[in-house]
């Protein structure tokens, strides 16, 4: 599906805050638990992440 | 660790997507959880080769790193296959997708469906209860 993104974001505002509390939440209890460890665990996912992020930025640049 | 590890790995098929020029009219014809990482068999493989390249080199508690892994790799697969998409449970043996289809794949609409937030939401209270007492 392709949503118009500044649009998606605008109409669904409280369902990205939750999913970002839910994670920056666990990703605090991570840190805490195993410390610096915690970043072999999401090391592999920095780049989807960081893909994502620029693809996003460059979306909401657009319009 | 090796949990978290092995629970993460599948996701590594997500690259083809993202670097994708245009987005697939039907989402289900995306790379993304159609390769062997979303695959049972591919942690089953892992498992003993994983078990035995740490024994050779000497790490303590080889077996429970390498079983950690794989169950966190299955457990990622079976829970994915609820989903409209399914995952390639039975390959090498067939290579259709099979499973429980009773949350949406598409991810625009999987962030704002109310019973994956409320499966996510129970797996997050569990998760946080586990990891604070």
């Amino acid at each position: 599906m392709r949503v118009e993104l500044r649009k998606w974001l605008r109409k669904n505002a409280g369902y990205v805050a939750i999913w970002i509390f839910m994670g920056l939440t666990l990703l605090a209890l991570v840190i805490r638990e195993i410390g610096v460890y915690t970043l072999v665990v999401i090391a592999p996912f920095l780049p989807p992440f960081v893909i994502a992020m620029v693809k996003m930025a460059r979306e909401l640049r657009k319009r | 660790m090796a949990l978290l590890i092995g629970s993460g790995f599948p996701n590594l098929d997500v690259f083809p997507t993202l670097l994708r020029k245009k987005t697939p009219k039907d989402p289900i014809n995306e790379t993304h959880a159609s390769t062997i990482l979303h695959t049972v068999f591919l942690y089953l493989v892992i498992l003993p080769l994983l078990y035995l390249a740490l024994s050779a080199i000497g790490w303590s508690d080889s077996w429970n790193i390498a079983l950690s892994f794989s169950l966190g790799g299955v457990i990622h697969v079976l829970t994915e296959s609820f989903d409209q998409k399914g995952r390639r449970l039975l390959y090498p043996v067939s290579k259709k997708f099979y499973g429980i289809r009773v949350l949406p794949y598409d991810f625009w609409t999987y962030l704002t469906d109310k019973k994956v937030l409320a499966l996510e939401g129970g797996l997050f209270i569990l998760a946080f209860l586990l990891l604070v007492f």
